[in-house]
């Protein structure tokens, strides 16, 4: 197993490295994107840029911008400031000659006018807030004389601030902000390009056949692959890092200027470490959509929406206020990208440094492993051939769910604005259910038997109304659990709460979030869309995948895991009992309690005892359910 | 005139029948959305996370003076500097109290919880101040309200262009225009390239119909379906900012745009997906294989890309010539348009000089490009090695 | 029918290379003309200037009455064209891909005539699946009444068994014997022997792009004291290669 790994890999390594675009993409992009991003920097910072004057960095002023300000307020102005007294208002349209901003002073409020589509304008207003701070000091200070004090009484207060964090750290931070998005950037680029050709150029060409021909093991086909295309990842990253470092020290004053001064020998070393893990998950992602794409064409489609995901988290590390929380120490690339930029400042914290790294290596070990489940199914090996010949509907399923976000969330959403009651009413009814008949309409599958719409045993009814009872308990276990991670918001909890109540009766509350959800919710998701994907995969994987979904739904990242936790029991019951009536019963007790603890008994929260007893009634209940026969 | 239809009409059909370019067009629909979830869901969950610590501070000073450190945010903590080093604290403060207060803050910029620390000592510190003041000020009989503060004011003054609907339909008009040109490469590629390794076009190309009309044919397909493509990403992020506006800002953001306007504006929409179509097709006609169309519709991309930059800057710096630059200039022809001031001679301009630049480009290739090239591709000097090339 | 009047064509490259040399031959209705050459020889460079998909640097030839020069599109509207090569469009459906060359063509009722054609090959039943979902041997069909949808007098066959079994390929045989009773002007390249033994009244012999011997099977046999076509064929390549 070992020595066929390390031949596949030899050999995979050799090829890819006679092929001259993957190789000029793992060495043109980094060597190119480093210089371009030290003189690009520079040349932002000098010519685009507004200068940090809110800040008070000393040192001149680029240009003098022209204001109009009254004289009692102009004789505050020092040189340094960069302003120069002007006459004139401020047109609304057009461009702004002389005056760049007015102020007037009415009952201590100096009201400054400026055009904000204008940078030159916001600049100037920036500047003119240090003056009138400046002049409000000096008038406390002249009240203060005239009444007959010495001038030094308005200083009462003396404060020297003193940064902890060093020169060189500070540099760290600032590189930081940038680097991860190179990296990830370098990463993509050629973990994309090492994937097609490895995966999916194999099965246009037909060699993948040739290869398993072989007596090889296919673990050992994906193991040496994604080495390949993880030492592709790396190896660009390592030269992407090395090309910025030899650029700050090649041209030392741009590299400053375009904030790339901090970028140290020890911090681009720890860099490799976070490099490894970030590649690793991203090889897995490429190889994962390598695999599943049937033709280079299909994988190529691909792969710029998914490029664009991805570079999304490279963005965070330029907000200095994100940390790397719990929250963000285990979510996939992001956790990366803020470590990088913690670790080249030196703030680095030993616990969330090491979640960071233990999740990403996680995700990167699960999406492997998809990967290679990918690889080893016949079809998806052989490309179209085979693949066409589908006969379950679980691609349709999940563009049904989709359909279903993007309604909710644009439409859904946008009547409950206007009326809750009704848009309520109208998204259950209309998007939801009407959705799930819709598409299994235009799909040509009958409803009753898709949906599994019959009788449930009376046994399996009672667990279900004894699982319905005790269903919000697992809820709360679950909200506890990830509170550390992911904590609800404080005031969600009761402007919902407000939102529901409102003025209306207890009656149509429980019809509008008890029963309504209860049918229609279940159509959907138990019913059109679990039903739909029978046969594609282990029900297990079924039922899971449609609670993720049933979590997504709700769009809101605090309630996605503990709604998915419900959809989970939901769907077990549905195909254990192979009803979908034992979920709309479980479904509709779990909310008609939560509006009547609302509606009775606002402040209860339930004991720990309580919550764990409840959640172990409740999959007890679920897995006690028989099959009908 | 009939055999271009024809063409057209089987090249849209055969178009419209790959699931992987219809899913290509609806992305936007998923993205926008997403994209607006996820920035939400981040933001309130870190306001959260900020809300609910406590920021903490240690303080060297008089007693009276340290406890005021221990109300809401600040929580007070013993220790000194190394508290602060060890990140046990969030800042340390050292106090001296002479009659003036000389405060000494210690603070790490790198921690975002020590930069709010800091702010917030800050604000403490000054409320400290301002009771002294005016604890002196009525001590001298002196009204408290001379001594307060002149606060700072900012009041944006907005051109009606500039205005958000202005910035909204600025970033509506590049939106489009940017996914218009890119929803067509693949149409461009599958037209040309794809037949040509299929062999289709070799079969198409011993029918009685001139060349001309092939690809004129083939041109209003790649145009049609920039049209759509446009449609289509325009009603996502009008559908986004319907969402934006009543569920998230609560009805505070009013954005009316004018149909009269988006109507008048049409023309130039068209005469710019021809011409974005026609660029892409011109850079097709090297290419031998699906991935080098590929990798040629990307180079194509950069000139436009880059008339779309140019573009956004120049609506929204107000930069009057930009309106003369072809392709550009729509972004602001079309912000005017929107928001109800269309200038009928900027957009038949715009119309003009686009379409007529398209049917430049495909006059051009057709001249260029001889019938048997157009069926082999590669007409560019051998040196020039195509990625992929075999 | 089909006139080839020294036709040259070389392609790129420092020296270019002579793909076709000063080719001459004549092919007359109801009689298949086969052009027999190892690949490379220039015969598929030479149906293609039939076809006017390329043009001849020099000499000329009419098809149907037609210079290929000067009037090619009515040559087009009057061959009919099929190689090995030429693909069916994967996303039409067989009838969608008929009718779209039966308007291409300028065919008159294009709906009756593709119907027809459907019924004559026994594609009927196929008719609306996509031409990327059909076996080779329905494909094939297909590309033939694609070839034939507006009747033309000469029909161009470039290697059409190429990447065919032989069950497929026999269709494609009966048909080229069915047309050519029909008084249609063939011509048939191949480097198979045993069909163009079986098919061509006339075979020309190409190699390197210029015409080594022509005649009847029986006269080229004679020529070289060969029993076998394939013995002849190879007896005159040797000749000109030494």
């Amino acid at each position: 197993m070992r020595g066929a790994t390390a031949l596949l890999f030899r050999s995979e390594l050799k090829q890819q490295l006679r092929g001259s675009t993957g190789m000029a993409l793992m060495l043109a992009v980094p060597l190119l994107l480093a210089p371009a991003m030290v003189v690009g920097g520079a040349f932002y910072k000098q010519t685009i840029a507004p200068p940090d004057a809110a800040e008070g960095h000393e040192g001149t002023s680029r240009s003098v911008r022209a204001v109009a300000m009254p004289p009692s307020l102009a004789a505050a102005l020092v040189d340094s400031d960069g302003l120069e007294l002007a006459e004139g208002t401020l047109p609304t349209e057009g461009p702004l000659d002389p005056v760049l901003a007015t102020v007037t002073l009415k009952d201590g409020v100096a009201e400054v006018r400026y055009r904000p589509d204008v940078s030159s304008s916001r600049d100037a207003a920036k500047r003119l807030r240090r003056v009138i701070k400046r002049y409000s000091r000096r008038q406390v200070r002249d009240q203060l004389e005239a009444a007959g004090l010495p001038r030094r009484t308005a200083e009462l207060l003396e404060i020297e601030t003193i940064d902890r964090a060093t020169e060189a750290a500070r540099a760290g931070g600032q590189a930081g902000a940038l680097v991860p998005a190179v990296l990830l950037l370098v990463l993509l680029v050629n973990c994309l390009y090492a994937s097609a050709d490895l995966v999916t150029g194999e099965k246009e060409r037909g060699t993948i056949e040739t290869l398993l021909s072989t007596p090889l093991d296919r673990r050992a086909i994906v193991a040496s692959k994604f080495a390949v295309v993880l030492l592709f990842g790396v190896g660009s990253a390592l030269i992407a890092l090395a090309a910025l470092y030899v650029s700050t020290l090649v041209a030392p004053v741009l590299a400053a200027k375009a904030g790339l001064a901090g970028l140290t020998a020890g911090g681009l070393l720890a860099l490799v470490g976070v490099s490894t893990l970030l590649s690793a998950q991203i090889a897995a992602i490429t190889l994962l959509l390598a695999a599943w794409s049937p033709s280079y064409r299909a994988f190529s489609m691909l792969s710029m929406p998914v490029m664009l995901v991805l570079m999304i988290p490279a963005g965070l590390p330029a907000l200095p206020e994100v940390e790397l929380s719990l929250f963000l120490a285990i979510t996939p690339i992001a956790n990366a990208c803020v470590a990088s930029r913690d670790l080249l400042a030196g703030t680095a914290q030993g616990g969330a440094i090491t979640l960071a790294l233990l999740s990403s290596a996680a995700y990167a070990a699960i999406l492997l492993g998809f990967a290679w489940r990918l690889l080893g199914r016949e079809d998806v090996l052989l490309g179209s051939m085979t693949a066409r010949r589908r006969t379950n509907r679980a691609r349709e399923a999940m563009i049904v769910g989709l359909i279903g976000l993007v309604l909710v969330w644009f439409f859904g959403q946008l009547v409950q604005s206007i009326d809750l009651a009704w848009g309520l009413a109208g998204t259950q009814i209309l998007l939801i259910a009407g959705l799930a008949v819709a598409s299994l309409a235009v799909l040509h599958q009958p409803l009753a038997e898709t949906c599994s719409l019959r009788r449930p045993s009376s046994t399996n009814l009672l667990l279900a109304v004894v699982a319905g009872l005790c269903l919000p308990m697992l809820g709360g276990v679950v909200a506890q659990l990830q509170a550390p991670f992911v904590a609800m918001p404080e005031d969600f909890a009761r402007e919902f709460a407000e939102q529901i109540r409102g003025e209306r009766s207890l009656g149509l509350t429980l019809l509008l979030v008890a029963v309504l959800p209860a049918f229609c919710e279940e159509l959907l998701f138990r019913g059109a869309i679990l039903g739909l994907t029978r046969g594609a995969w282990r029900n297990g994987v079924r039922v899971l995948v449609v609670a993720l979904l049933f979590g997504l739904f709700h769009l809101m990242a605090a309630r996605i895991i503990p709604t998915a936790a419900l959809g989970l029991l939901l769907g077990f019951a549905t195909v254990r009992s192979r009803s979908l009536w034992t979920s709309i019963t479980m479904h509709g007790i779990n909310n008609g309690l939560g509006v009547l603890t609302l509606y009775l008994m606002p402040d209860w929260q339930p004991g720990w005892l309580l919550l764990i007893g409840g959640s172990a009634v409740c999959v007890a209940a679920v897995a006690a359910m028989q099959e009908a026969e | 005139m009939g055999g271009v239809l024809l063409v057209m009409m089987k090249e849209m059909r055969a178009t419209l029948r790959d699931p992987h370019v219809i899913a290509y067009l609806a992305f936007p629909i998923l993205l926008y959305p997403a994209l607006i979830w996820g920035v939400t869901q981040f933001m309130t969950l870190e306001a959260g996370r900020i809300e609910g610590e406590s920021l903490r501070v240690a303080v060297e000073a008089p007693e009276v003076l340290r406890q005021r450190f221990d109300e809401p945010p600040l929580t007070l903590v013993a220790g000194t500097l190394d508290t602060l080093d060890a990140g046990e604290a969030d800042a340390f403060v050292q106090l001296k109290d002479d009659g003036v207060l000389h405060a000494t803050v210690h603070h790490s910029s790198l921690r975002p919880r020590s930069t709010r620390t800091r702010k917030a000592v800050r604000k403490r510190l000054d409320a400290l101040r301002d009771e002294r003041l005016v604890t002196i000020a009525e001590s001298v009989g002196l009204d408290p309200a001379a001594v307060a503060r002149t606060s700072y004011k900012g009041i944006a003054i907005e051109a009606p262009a500039q205005t958000i609907p202005g910035l909204v339909a600025v970033l509506l008009a590049a939106m489009t225009l940017i996914s218009m040109t890119l929803a067509v490469i693949y149409p461009a590629v599958h037209v040309t390239v794809s037949e040509r390794e299929a062999g289709t076009l070799e079969t198409t190309l011993v029918a009685p119909v001139s060349g001309r009309t092939l690809l004129l044919g083939k041109w209003a397909a790649c145009a049609l379906w920039a049209v759509s493509a446009a449609a289509i990403n325009a009603l996502a992020v009008l559908l986004t900012l319907a969402h934006i506006a009543a569920v998230m800002l609560k009805g505070a953001l009013d954005v009316q745009f004018s149909l009269l306007g988006a109507l008048a504006s049409v023309p130039a929409v068209l005469g710019a997906a021809g011409f974005t179509a026609a660029t892409l097709l011109l850079f097709m006609v090297p290419a031998r294989t699906f991935k080098q169309g590929e990798v040629l519709g990307s180079l194509a991309l950069g000139p436009l890309m880059l008339a779309m930059g140019v573009g956004a800057w120049g609506a929204i710096e107000q930069v009057a010539w930009v309106i003369w630059v072809p392709l550009a200039g729509l972004i602001p022809v079309l912000r005017d348009a929107l928001i109800g001031e269309p200038s009928l001679a900027a957009i038949a301009y715009q119309a003009l000089a686009t379409a007529g630049l398209g049917a430049l480009i495909l006059s051009l290739g057709a001249a260029l490009v001889r019938r048997e090239d157009f069926l082999f591709g590669g007409v560019l000097p051998r040196w020039i090695r195509w990625a992929g090339a075999r | 029918m089909i006139e080839v009047d020294s036709l040259v064509k070389a392609f790129g490259g420092d020296p270019p290379k002579l793909a076709v040399d000063s080719l001459s031959f004549r092919a007359e209705p109801g009689q298949v003309y086969g052009l027999l050459g190892p690949n490379g020889a220039g015969k598929t460079t030479t149906l293609r200037m039939l076809a006017t998909l390329l043009t001849p640097d020099s000499g000329t030839a009419r098809v149907a009455g037609h210079d290929i020069r000067s009037s090619p599109e009515a040559v087009r509207a009057s061959i009919g064209y099929l190689s090995g090569n030429t693909g069916l469009y994967g996303r039409l459906t067989a009838r969608e891909m008929i009718l779209y060359f039966a308007r291409l063509q300028g065919v008159p009722e294009p709906e009756r005539r593709t119907d027809r054609l459907l019924y004559r090959f026994g594609i009927d039943d196929y008719r609306n699946q996509r031409c990327d979902a059909l076996s080779t041997g329905m494909g094939q069909k297909v590309s033939i009444a694609r070839a034939i949808v507006h009747d033309p007098p000469v029909l161009i066959l470039d290697e059409p068994t190429a990447g065919l079994d032989v069950l497929v390929s026999q269709t494609l045989l009966e048909f080229v014997e069915e047309a050519k009773d029909h008084g249609t002007c063939l011509i048939y390249s191949t480097h198979i022997m045993s069909e163009a033994e079986r098919l061509c009244d006339r075979v020309g012999i190409l190699h390197e792009g210029r015409l080594l011997a022509e005649g009847t099977p029986e006269e080229l046999k004679e020529q070289s004291a060969e029993r076998y076509l394939e013995s002849a064929f190879i007896h005159f390549v040797r000749a000109a290669s030494r």
